[in-house]
């Protein structure tokens, strides 16, 4: 699947709300396995928000070798790729902190005797 | 009831100047509660000979602060020299006020704007690339002007997410001899409250919570987020440029030599953060520009 992201977000990929769309927009074919490619040419501006929501997000759920196989970035700048490594490197932290996990842990416990 | 005048006198931005405006506040703060009998506080410019942009983004600030409280603030008209009157018609603080004040535009000035909510990010976008990093200030390649604009945007995105500020953020710069300088300031909870608060540590000092606050990783959101002041950070210091932050009675001053945090006597109800380039004549560009094939992987 090949994803043009500036048909979604225009010239500025910035705000948490546009990593939301994209997020939502990849997840469904990263998680079943598909290849995903991301396009961001003819995009300017990118800030960490975005990148955090739209691929740093991912690794809440799939592996780091499941992203490295099926997601694809093109066109993104050096700096910008540093900044998205920088992110990546965060959101690895973050979703692999025990208490992030315990908090995962409980809320689907809560739904799982919810659901009974 | 009377009008309580409030003078404003010549201010630039070395630190006292910064405390002169602290001190308006707190006078202002003051007033508001004891004194019940005060039809409107008036700006006083007589004294003012010289207004930088860091005093105009406060100013107008304040003025929005106290109409929040349902308090009145205005300018003695008589009050401004031509110099003053000109330049404040010229970033629109007149206009603002007055919309009779004719607003002129000038070409080294960065016109304050005024950010009631998240909603106008390409505004704002805009704003910084063309009014504050315009390509005959300094030369930039595309890519770090991008880079520098992506991240003070961030700076707008957290004050609207972390300081709860009643009446939103404002921005005025200006082109002063050979530097370019951007004040963004907003009246909300301050960076040490949100710290303390969310670390249980209240009686940590505002320069160790300002610390905690810029370092990668560190947010006390519930998001992943917190990539700190990055790349913005590095520039300024290769400009010979400086990045300094009051919020409440913290402050950092940022600059080629030195990073210094420090707990100030003076407090600011918000947060302030004041920008200043170098307009020399280097170019400015990233040593690899072009989309890179990944020698490792991504993730």
């Amino acid at each position: 699947m090949l994803i043009k992201i500036f048909e979604i977000t225009g010239k500025n990929c910035i705000t948490l709300e546009q990593g939301k769309i994209v997020y939502d927009s990849i997840y469904p074919f990263l998680i079943k396995g598909d290849l995903v490619e991301m396009d961001f040419s003819k995009v300017e501006i990118f800030a960490s928000p975005f990148f955090n929501q739209a691929i740093g997000r991912l690794l809440e759920n799939i592996s780091s070798d499941d992203l490295n196989k099926q997601l694809k970035i093109k066109n993104l700048s050096a700096p910008n790729l540093a900044t998205l490594s920088k992110v990546i490197e965060n959101s690895k932290k973050y979703y692999s902190n025990p208490k992030h996990r315990k908090a995962v842990d409980k809320t689907i416990n809560d739904i799982s005797q919810n659901s009974i | 009831m009377a009008d309580l005048k409030i003078e404003i006198p010549t201010i630039k931005d070395t630190q006292s100047d910064f405390n002169k405006l602290f001190k308006i506040y707190q006078k202002i703060e003051d007033n508001l509660s004891s004194i019940k009998n005060i039809n409107r506080f008036l700006y006083d410019f007589s004294h003012c000979r010289t207004i930088y942009p860091n005093a105009i983004a406060f100013l107008f600030g304040l003025i929005q602060y106290l109409k929040s409280n349902k308090k009145e603030i205005f300018y003695i008209k008589g009050s401004l020299k031509k110099k003053i009157q000109s330049q404040l018609a010229a970033n629109g603080f007149l206009n603002k006020l007055d919309s009779s004040e004719e607003y002129l535009e000038k070409e080294t000035l960065v016109p304050l704007r005024e950010d009631r909510d998240i909603g106008n990010e390409n505004l704002i976008i805009d704003y910084l690339q063309n009014n504050w990093l315009p390509k005959n200030w300094i030369n930039l390649s595309d890519l770090v002007r991008h880079a520098i604009v992506g991240k003070v945007w961030e700076i707008y995105d957290n004050a609207f997410s972390h300081a709860f500020s009643p009446i939103g953020i404002y921005s005025c710069g200006q082109k002063i001899d050979n530097k370019i300088k951007l004040a963004i300031i907003d009246f909300g909870r301050g960076i040490p409250l949100n710290v303390t608060e969310y670390l249980k540590k209240h009686q940590m000092p505002s320069s160790e919570a300002l610390k905690w606050a810029f370092m990668d990783g560190n947010t006390t959101k519930k998001e992943n987020r917190g990539l700190g002041l990055g790349f913005l950070k590095s520039f300024v210091k290769l400009n010979k440029g400086e990045l300094e932050i009051f919020s409440g009675t913290g402050h950092v001053k940022i600059n080629e030599k030195a990073e210094r945090f420090t707990t100030k006597k003076t407090f600011l109800h918000g947060t302030l953060i004041y920008i200043t380039l170098m307009c020399d004549d280097k170019y400015y560009h990233f040593t690899h520009e072009t989309s890179p094939v990944l020698a490792k992987p991504l993730f």
